[in-house]
């Protein structure tokens, strides 16, 4: 789970995901990414272009976010292994 | 003898004995022309005005090249990148503009300010903030050692601005932290240790910051501490205090967002405080426009002028100065050296800034909003505080941090937008 808040999270977090998909064994992980991702629009519309990037999932900052992250988390399949 | 005065501390001292208070923006652009206009725009407002330059986050941490790319590609940043634009363009931007009755400040944000205050030395530019805990835990990855060591520096190097005729200013971040969810008493003590710290490596002018937190009466009994603190642990330097509009989940209506500023600014004036750092209405959403920064300024000093100074007497104790102080008093005990005693203070937990999770902050506290709304500790870890809380048996849950980091905001919205989130399973398939 990536989180930013000022704004540069749709370039930042796109090469981050980038990087993170060419790594072996990481391909389908799932990435997601949450906050304030870009300046000055309207949350989510970085998120078509961070989705094209890699990310599993893309969360903006507002209360309808907050609710499809904590059931996004709720829908993972959960298990210790350490 | 009168301590030496910034340009920015004289013009703060002198609103004040006009009965003023100083508004100051949050702005950077990446565009040099709308960091003029932007600056422009908030000297024109008919207030008490300090221009604010804020830095990118590439210029922050270091990564120029980063930032270069983003510049290249045509892509906005969020702030000025001081160490990009080549110094005669920043000359351009600030020609005209800054003056006596102008001051400006430029914010950064830098676990590791030098390269930044060494452009500020050779720009003349007198006014600074952050500090090394302040600067470090919330927003640097790098170690606390290495911000300490790197903020000393930093401070030595303004003090070259005195061969320019420049005295250089430097104000506290400690009393923000991370925003929200600190309990006050720890904010002051931070915001007077990082003052300490600046004194200590050459500063005579300097403010101490702290940010609205949720609840008015609790503020005021901080600032008042904040106060006692600084009279006591700075004398022969200037200094003044400047509050911050609420830093956390910010409104989103329009009513809401003004009438939390108002209230800061009532607050900073009650609490006999000297300059604002405003918030604007787009704030829940994104950062603002020149206009919205401008309306806030405007806003804000309206606020102020309609509301009266009270007197230290007026304000309750509620333990806030004897909380504060222990903690001061505890850190300083430590070392002789005030960055010595900062890293002593964090290995052992005597400072320790709740939901911090950066490596050198022990995180062993934590704080919560109580029924009365009040801002408290729900456990003090290894805090040398006088009532310490041990909360271990009734731990903050998930859904109650998130309806506290909304708490401000849901109360200033006439028509709260979201129901409690759902729960979070924890790893053992249990719901909290």
């Amino acid at each position: 789970m990536l989180s930013s808040v000022n704004g540069h999270g749709h370039v930042d977090g796109a090469r981050a995901v980038r990087l993170l998909r060419r790594t072996p064994g990481l391909a389908t992980v799932p990435v997601v990414i949450g906050g304030k991702l870009d300046l000055g629009r309207p949350e989510n519309r970085a998120g078509a272009g961070l989705a094209d990037a890699g990310f599993t999932a893309v969360f903006g900052d507002g209360d309808e976010d907050v609710r499809r992250f904590c059931g996004f988390v709720a829908s993972l399949p959960a298990r210790t292994c350490a | 003898m009168t301590p030496p005065r910034s340009a920015l501390g004289r013009f703060v001292a002198d609103a004040h004995a006009r009965g003023r208070l100083v508004v100051q923006p949050r702005m950077g652009f990446s565009d040099p022309a709308r960091m003029r206009a932007g600056l422009l725009a908030t000297r024109r407002v008919p207030a008490a005005t300090v221009g604010t330059i804020t830095l990118d986050s590439y210029t922050r941490l270091g990564e120029q090249a980063a930032g270069r790319r983003a510049l290249d590609d045509g892509v906005a940043l969020n702030g000025y990148p001081i160490l990009l634009h080549p110094p005669a363009l920043t000359r351009a931007v600030l020609a005209g503009v800054v003056d006596p009755h102008f001051p400006i400040q430029v914010r950064h944000g830098s676990p590791a300010p030098e390269r930044i205050f060494d452009a500020l030395v050779r720009l003349g530019i007198g006014a600074s903030e952050g500090g090394p805990v302040s600067y470090c835990l919330p927003y640097g990855r790098s170690p606390l050692t290495v911000s300490v060591s790197s903020w000393k520096r930093a401070c030595e190097l303004l003090g070259r601005l005195r061969g320019k005729g420049v005295e250089p200013h430097l104000e506290t971040f400690g009393g923000c932290l991370l925003g929200q969810l600190c309990p006050p008493g720890l904010l002051v003590a931070v915001s007077v240790l990082e003052a300490l710290f600046f004194v200590q490596h050459g500063l005579r002018c300097v403010s101490l910051s702290y940010a609205q937190q949720v609840h008015p009466e609790q503020d005021l009994e901080a600032l008042a501490a904040l106060r006692a603190l600084a009279a006591r642990f700075l004398p022969g330097v200037t200094w003044h205090v400047v509050v911050y509009a609420y830093m956390g989940l910010y409104p989103r209506s329009r009513g809401g967002a003004d009438a939390l500023l108002a209230a800061a600014a009532r607050l900073a004036v009650r609490g006999g405080c000297e300059r604002l750092i405003v918030k604007t209405a787009a704030e829940a959403d994104r950062i603002p426009t020149i206009e919205e920064n401008a309306d806030a300024l405007r806003h804000a000093a309206a606020s102020a002028a309609a509301t009266p100074r009270l007197g230290p007497a007026d304000v309750p104790d509620t333990g806030l100065l004897a909380e504060a102080t222990a903690l001061v008093e505890a850190v300083l005990s430590l070392h002789d050296d005030v960055g010595a005693a900062l890293l002593a203070a964090f290995g052992k937990g005597y400072l320790d800034v709740p939901y911090c999770l950066h490596p050198d902050n022990a995180g062993r506290t934590a704080g919560r909003i109580d029924g009365d709304g009040r801002l408290v500790w729900a456990d003090t870890g290894s805090l040398p505080v006088p009532e310490p809380v041990r909360g271990a048996a009734a731990g903050v849950s998930a859904a109650e941090l998130l309806a506290a980091l909304r708490h401000v905001r849901d109360r200033s919205d006439a028509a709260p937008s979201g129901a409690a989130p759902a729960s979070i399973p924890t790893p053992d398939g249990t719901y909290r």
